[in-house]
């Protein structure tokens, strides 16, 4: 088990003035070397917090409750900032969701692209050859940035959106890190763009054999991506396995219902198909399953009990009851017994 | 950024203009009889009726505002009462202290406020921030004549360590004038003694001066700092691995600056508008003092004077801040 | 679920805006520095309000003359000790209030009350009828308030009452400056672009969309510039060109008790203390406000 990130067990709360916002609870993850794993969810379903957990810039006030994150075996709790600092943009690199926010407006490129190679290089890890200048133009190329020079003496707000997610992009793998993580990378894009930044994510992997997680609401974006996928709902992993067999098959509740409610191009019209209700209030959630108030399935047992994890063939892990097909005893390696 | 100077130095000029009109209404307006006001308290009906005659104050209106903007633009200020000097030879003497003043203690302001205002923010909560918010509201709210008042008591009477007023010792010869600037020309021309006592003399009504401004700075600088900390390109600066004393110093501090920016450029005219209290407790020899023994004898002319170059000096300033702003942010040099 | 037919009650209509103020509140209680303010700011009304009942000697605060017990140092008898009329300073002081208050009313109630409408005609209008009011604005912001105040009273004569005519004046390009930002800002806002689209009426528009979002700003900078305007009228005073003698103005009383420096300290020491908590108190109050009303600086 050459785990790179694994998350065991990980529940979170946040005090707010309202009350104790159980915002993670018994999050179950594991991300190998090479590995792509996509996180799809709701607004509101914790997936950034999550992530963030993960680099330790999560919220201030948040405290954990239970579980621990570990990367290469360590766990991240007991990093010191400095620490943190040393394999932040090095060794786990984010990319985030409104390139036009996460970018300095006062700096040119050249001067925020460079700090981010000038910091690696002072703690060691580049190993490029390169003065700072060529190794900027570098990153932008790899990220298929077509007039280099133009990019680098600009402002960010002289950029266009597209440009501005690839900028962020190459400042992400200035490292190269051994994780990538994207928080929502083409949701502030427009449809077009968001097709040519998906592509060269996706082109990345490939090339550079990047560890990926990627969140986002989209599931079209995380399909495009992933080759493993979570499905998350009010702070608790539902299901994940691989991307195309739940996609294809899915064994909860509520990621038929998420499928279902997209809308379909090809085939005839009918109307939208939604779930009914609400996503639940964090500081007083459902008890025992947290979507069974919207579950078409539900039974009496699924507000009295937690959900077990059940194992649905090939590595599909689902929390749940009474999932949609083949339960298999707890045992691992057992057949689907149904399609 | 050229002709966004041009544009700006445009709107100066047109607000200046405004503000003579202003003060010439404001004369006129007032109740009371112009010719009057001009002649003093003590004058008989026949040296107001001369006055009247001489000042043109009995031709129409518009036409006296002509004459007013004329001279106005050949630097034509009219004369005091009490010395019957022309006002602008006048300010001209008395301007130079003044500045001294007003530039020791932005001075002050700006290098104890922008450093602790920024500490202040990093340690948040701390030590350091309680005492630089109680010193940030109390600054602002503390009567300029009051703690100039107790400066003086506290510092110059009980315990003898600094002058009680004034600007240079009367058994000291001020040196060659340069810059006008005691401070820096008796350092220009290497008499120390000078610059030693004129630094004493200037210390207490800098700090009193300055302490508004101060506190001012304090507070929105460190305001700025906790809120651009805390925004989207400070968390990615931080994912990607910048050192902290790089993300505070610089990524934060320069977007911080621009409403620092601002709060020193309002402050400053503030600032300027206080130089009639603090020379008046201090018996500094600047153009406020001048205002007010002015005002206080009815000597009206040397009043409007001190008032226009006041404006004009703050709306230097305001336009260096634009022009500043504009600077450091790239985003605003289209307009 | 409720059912619709029956008209929520007034607490579940005001749901939000309750547990707005219900978090002004709880915040407000919270905050040291806010609630010392509120505190001075009570004493301060409480003084203006019963000084005359509260000073222990009323007689003296016209300006007596009690030549016999001039200059005496705080006591017990004088816990601020006599001017040089031989009058009770604590008694001055507190009488002060009074003229203190209704200075600081007069010039943030006249300011506002030209300064807002104006702003909300400037901001809403546009063209050149903002053009006129806003380069009018300009021109009277371009001096600093004192030097202005200064020329214009000694244009009109010293006296209280002139005195809050020119700080008057000087106040009120503020309140046009803040309320035609906040109106040109709240104008681009789809609410209001919705109910244009909807037919409302301009008056109807300016009452109910831009008048309250306006509010948060105008109560902030009213209750710091309370302050403000109580000290710039002392200032004034303090000059010489305020408040005549035997008023007790606070000002007015440090004008005199300075040519009684340094032996003779406590006359002026007192009346500048009253000054400054008095403004320290609105300061405070207006700053914990902010902190809570602008919601980009609360910090979670």
């Amino acid at each position: 088990m050459n785990a790179l990130l694994k998350v065991d067990n990980f529940s979170l709360d946040i005090p707010t003035f309202d009350g104790v916002l159980k915002v993670l609870d018994r999050i179950d993850l594991k991300v190998e070397a090479g590995d792509t794993l996509g996180i799809v969810g709701e607004s509101g379903c914790g997936k950034t917090v999550l992530v963030r957990s993960m680099m330790g810039i999560g919220p201030a006030a948040a405290k954990r409750t239970s579980g621990e994150i570990t990367f290469e075996g360590k766990p991240i709790e007991e990093l010191t900032e400095d620490e943190w600092r040393a394999i932040r943009g090095q060794t786990i690199s984010m990319i985030f969701q409104d390139p036009m926010t996460y970018l300095n407006p006062l700096l040119t490129i050249r001067r925020q692209l460079g700090d981010v190679i000038d910091a690696h290089r002072r703690a060691g890890r580049d190993s490029s050859a390169l003065p700072t200048n060529a190794r900027a133009a570098e990153l932008l190329t790899q990220v298929q940035i077509p007039d280099v020079k133009r990019v680098l003496a600009s402002y960010p707000h002289q950029l266009s959106g597209g440009m501005r997610q690839r900028v962020l992009i190459a400042m992400a793998l200035a490292g190269p890190p051994r994780l990538l993580i994207a928080d929502e990378p083409t949701t502030a894009l427009d449809v077009t763009i968001q097709a040519q930044i998906l592509e060269l994510l996706h082109d990345l992997v490939e090339r550079l054999n990047l560890t990926v997680v990627m969140i986002s609401h989209d599931v079209g974006a995380i399909a495009a991506v992933s080759r493993r996928i979570a499905v998350m709902y009010a702070g608790t992993v539902v299901e994940q396995g691989d991307a195309r067999s739940v996609l294809a098959n899915p064994g909860h509740p509520y990621t038929a219902g998420l499928l279902a409610s997209l809308p379909e191009i090809e085939g005839p019209r009918k109307p939208l198909d939604p779930i009914p209700g609400f996503i639940p209030n964090l500081i007083d959630p459902p008890s025992g399953c947290r979507f069974h108030p919207r579950c078409p399935r539900a039974t009496e047992v699924c507000a009295r009990v937690v959900p077990p994890r059940v194992v649905l063939g090939g590595d599909q892990i689902v929390a749940c009851h009474h999932p949609l097909h083949g339960e298999a005893p707890a045992a691992r390696g057992a057949e689907e017994t149904d399609a | 950024m050229l002709r966004f100077t041009l544009k700006r130095a445009a709107v100066m000029l047109g607000t200046m203009i405004g503000l003579a009109a202003l003060m010439f209404l404001i004369t006129n307006i007032a109740p009371g009889d112009p010719a009057r006001l001009v002649a003093g308290p003590d004058a008989t009906n026949d040296m107001v009726e001369t006055i009247r005659r001489e000042y043109g104050l009995d031709k129409p209106l518009v036409e006296q505002f002509a004459i007013y903007m004329r001279d106005l633009l050949s630097g034509n200020l009219g004369r005091s009462i009490i010395s019957t000097r022309p006002v602008l030879q006048e300010i001209g003497r008395y301007l130079p202290a003044t500045i001294e003043l007003v530039l020791v203690a932005m001075t002050l302001g700006v290098v104890i406020g922008i450093p602790f205002g920024v500490l202040s923010a990093v340690y948040k909560d701390r030590a350091i921030d309680q005492i630089t918010r109680i010193l940030s509201i109390s600054g602002v709210a503390l009567p300029a004549f009051w703690f100039g008042i107790l400066l003086q008591l506290f510092f110059a009477v009980r315990l003898g360590w600094l002058p009680v007023s004034g600007r240079l010792p009367l058994t000291e010869v001020p040196p060659e004038p340069i810059t006008h600037l005691l401070l820096v020309d008796s350092l220009l021309r290497g008499e120390f003694e000078t610059f030693r006592a004129a630094l004493s003399h200037i210390i207490l009504p800098a700090i009193v001066l300055s302490f508004p401004c101060l506190a001012s700075i304090l507070r929105v600088n460190r305001a700025e700092m906790i809120e651009v900390l805390q925004s989207d390109y400070i968390v990615a600066a931080r994912a990607h691995g910048i050192s902290p004393l790089r993300i505070v110093g610089y990524y934060a501090l320069k977007n911080a600056m621009l409403p620092t920016l601002a709060i020193i450029g309002l402050r400053f005219g503030w600032m300027l508008g206080s130089t009639v209290l603090v020379e008046t407790v201090f018996d500094w020899p600047g153009i406020g003092l001048y205002a007010v023994s002015s005002a206080l004898t009815s000597d009206f002319k040397p009043v409007v004077g001190v008032t226009l170059v006041i404006g004009f000096l703050f709306m230097i300033t305001n336009t260096l801040v634009d022009l500043a702003y504009a600077w450091i942010d790239p985003r605003l040099r289209k307009a | 679920m409720s059912d619709l037919a029956v008209r929520p009650g007034f607490a579940e209509r005001n749901a939000s805006r309750i547990r707005q103020w219900r978090l002004v509140v709880h915040l407000l209680t919270r905050s040291f520095s806010s609630m010392l303010g509120l505190g001075l700011i009570v004493l301060f009304l409480f003084l203006a309000a019963f000084g005359p009942w509260l000073a222990p000697y009323p007689e003296d605060t016209m300006g007596a003359v009690k030549l016999g017990q001039r200059l005496l140092a705080p006591s017990w008898a004088h816990p601020f000790g006599t001017d040089e009329m031989g009058a009770d300073i604590l008694s001055r002081v507190i009488v002060g209030a009074r003229t203190s208050l209704w200075i600081g009313v007069l010039i943030t109630g006249i300011g506002a009350g030209i300064g807002i409408p104006l702003g909300i005609l400037a901001g809403y209008s546009g063209g050149w009828v903002r053009a006129v009011i806003m380069r009018i604005t300009d021109i009277f912001l371009a001096v600093p308030g004192l030097a202005l105040a200064l020329a214009i009273v000694a244009a009109i004569g010293p006296g209280i009452t002139n005195c809050v005519i020119a700080l008057a004046i000087v106040w009120w390009p503020g309140y046009v400056r803040l309320v035609e930002a906040k109106t040109l800002a709240v104008k681009e806002e789809l609410h209001v672009e919705a109910a244009r689209a909807l037919g409302a009426k301009t008056f109807w528009i300016l009452r109910r969309h831009i008048l309250p979002n306006c509010v948060t700003p105008i109560i902030v900078k009213a209750s710091m510039d309370m302050g403000m305007a109580i000290l710039a009228a002392a200032s004034l005073g303090f000059i010489g060109l305020g408040a005549k003698p035997p008023n007790p103005e606070w000002g007015a009383m440090i004008s005199v008790a300075r040519t009684y420096m340094p032996d003779w300290w406590w006359y002026s020491a007192f009346p500048g203390l009253a000054i400054f908590l008095t403004v320290l108190g609105f300061n405070l109050l207006g700053d914990g406000l902010r902190d809570i009303l602008d919601p980009r600086s609360r910090d979670r």
